[in-house]
């Protein structure tokens, strides 16, 4: 991690670590597109090139290596004592000596001006989780009962599936926005410029690895894409994303990428729109039939929907009933008593998703429906404002609890 | 950014949507995501005309040429008052609910 980002806090290693195990654990267990999806959210930072030769480096410490050897370990006779650590201990150099990944001013070398990586709505939560579960860098307790495929306690944060998409390397580990990094990092310019670019082309190469006919009709500034603000490189490559996305799902009918860029979209938009009607009712100008927040839980929906019908349009992604992708469309449930139906948000294969300032569960019979349609949804994922906590996942329960008259 | 397709209104209950949404959005209907860079005025009242010609059939002649009338003033206020400050923004967004009231009888009666 230091290699790829620099030194990072504790508490965010700790979340980052617990999350990266659960990554795996879906790796294994070959549930590879809710992995994609879950990965997302995690809104761990593209690598940068020199992140990326800093890893080359250290690659004695892969599986097979004897480099962890030489890693630091919490002593013996001590909690945890035997595991790796990343605090400076016996037979370890100290964390600190860890190089940061990108090319950064001398000021920003210093542990304690390092960028904090954006996961502070991710996987920890003081109170719940354990650390030193996290720092044996084993199974964890939580996994065995998702493995189980069981119904969920609650529901389970999107962090805390993580997955990756080993069929589709390009797609393995899911970019993040780079300003979420590097924009609250003050991290020089030059070091974003590198990540842009870096990003810029991985993707043209995918999108043209797909369609060979592909032409980026971006227009640019006169010097490229050191032209362009910071904001406008983040655009630009969520455009590319997507434009990524919808090349595999209309060439290779892979829908795994477009509901990850989907979810994306859709907390960007959930969140923009929640700030602009909290905004409107701090104003006065809401007028809400029954509650304040009933008013701006239905323009939240409203907006949001009008705008994931305009970035499917956007990029020629065709919805509607009938469609693998529905916005707002009936999700048909048969039964040997006839038929009825669920309204989902949306539907994006084998995902429904659904955006709300509430919190739901499984235990909603709103979510329960959903499962029990016959397009036989792998997971429900719920956004809410980022403000609110973020966007989750309800994986699938087991037939016993959808259907507990079986 | 060129977008693949504009979201045109295909019928009276898509135009309508079209309307709430513009009138959330007034008077600049700015795009907070980054998302769509193209959208602007021009952009929104193209989509809002070309809307009510594709329910032109449905609304009768009389109706559609009494709201093809309504977008440009309802324009010329917002693009007066991109601030939200002078009160004109308000009175284009009554032209919405005018517009609005039209499109619901015109749905009732077809």
């Amino acid at each position: 991690m230091s290699a790829a980002y620099g030194l990072q806090p504790e508490d965010v290693i700790l979340r980052l670590h617990r999350g990266l195990s659960r990554a795996a654990a879906a790796i294994e267990a070959g549930d590879l597109c809710l992995a994609g999806i879950e990965t997302v959210l995690l809104r761990l930072p593209d690598l940068t090139p020199s992140a990326v030769a800093k890893l080359a480096e250290v690659a004695e410490l892969e599986k097979g290596g004897t480099a962890w050897q030489d890693e630091p370990r919490v002593p013996a006779g001590q909690p945890d004592g035997g595991q790796r650590t990343t605090a400076e201990g016996a037979g370890g150099a100290p964390a600190a000596a860890a190089k940061p990944a990108a090319p950064v001013s001398p000021r920003e070398t210093t542990p304690a001006q390092n960028p904090r990586l954006p996961l502070d709505d991710g996987v920890y939560r003081p109170g719940v989780d354990d650390p030193r579960v996290i720092l044996a860098g084993g199974a964890e307790e939580e996994e065995a009962s998702r493995r189980s495929n069981g119904p969920p306690d609650d529901f389970t944060r999107l962090e805390d599936v993580f997955p990756g998409l080993r069929d589709a390397p390009a797609l393995a580990i899911p970019l993040a926005p780079i300003d979420g990094f590097f924009g609250v990092s003050g991290v020089s310019d030059e070091a974003n410029l590198e990540a842009t670019l870096g990003q810029y082309w991985a993707l043209i190469e995918d999108i043209k690895r797909v369609d060979p006919s592909f032409a980026n009709d971006e227009l640019l500034p006169p010097d490229g894409i050191a032209g362009l603000t910071w904001q406008g490189r983040d655009n630009l490559i969520n455009n590319l994303r997507m434009q990524r996305a919808a090349a595999y799902y209309r060439i290779l009918g892979d829908v795994g990428p477009l509901q990850v860029e989907t979810l994306r979209f859709l907390q960007d938009a959930v969140d923009a729109a929640y700030e602009e009607a909290v905004s409107e009712a701090d104003a006065s100008r809401l007028q809400p039939r029954l509650s304040r927040e009933e008013a701006i839980g239905n323009w939240v929906d409203f907006t949001v929907r009008k705008d994931l019908k305009k970035l499917f349009d956007s990029f020629g992604i065709p919805y509607g009933p009938g469609e693998d992708v529905t916005i707002n469309d009936r999700d048909y449930e048969s039964s040997q008593s006839g038929q009825s139906y669920r309204i989902p948000d949306a539907r994006i294969g084998d995902a429904s998703f659904d955006w709300t300032l509430s919190s739901k569960t499984i235990s909603a019979p709103q979510i329960r429906g959903f499962f029990r349609a016959d397009s036989l949804p792998r997971a429900v994922v719920i956004i809410r404002p980022s403000e609110l906590g973020g966007a989750y996942l309800i994986p699938r329960p087991t037939d016993a609890w959808l259907y507990p008259w079986l | 950014m060129k977008p693949a397709k504009m979201t045109i209104p295909r019928d009276v209950g898509e135009l309508l949507e079209h309307l709430i949404w513009m009138l959330l959005k007034a008077p600049k209907f700015i795009d907070k995501t980054g998302r769509f860079p193209f959208q602007d005025v021009e952009y929104v009242f193209r989509e809002l005309n070309e809307g009510l010609s594709n329910v032109r059939p449905t609304l009768g002649e009389e109706r559609y040429r009494h709201l093809m009338g309504m977008p440009d003033q309802m324009r010329a206020l917002f693009e007066a008052d991109p601030e939200n400050k002078t009160g004109e923004t308000r009175k284009g967004r009554d032209i919405i609910h005018d517009m609005e009231n039209i499109l619901r009888q015109a749905r009732q009666k077809s």
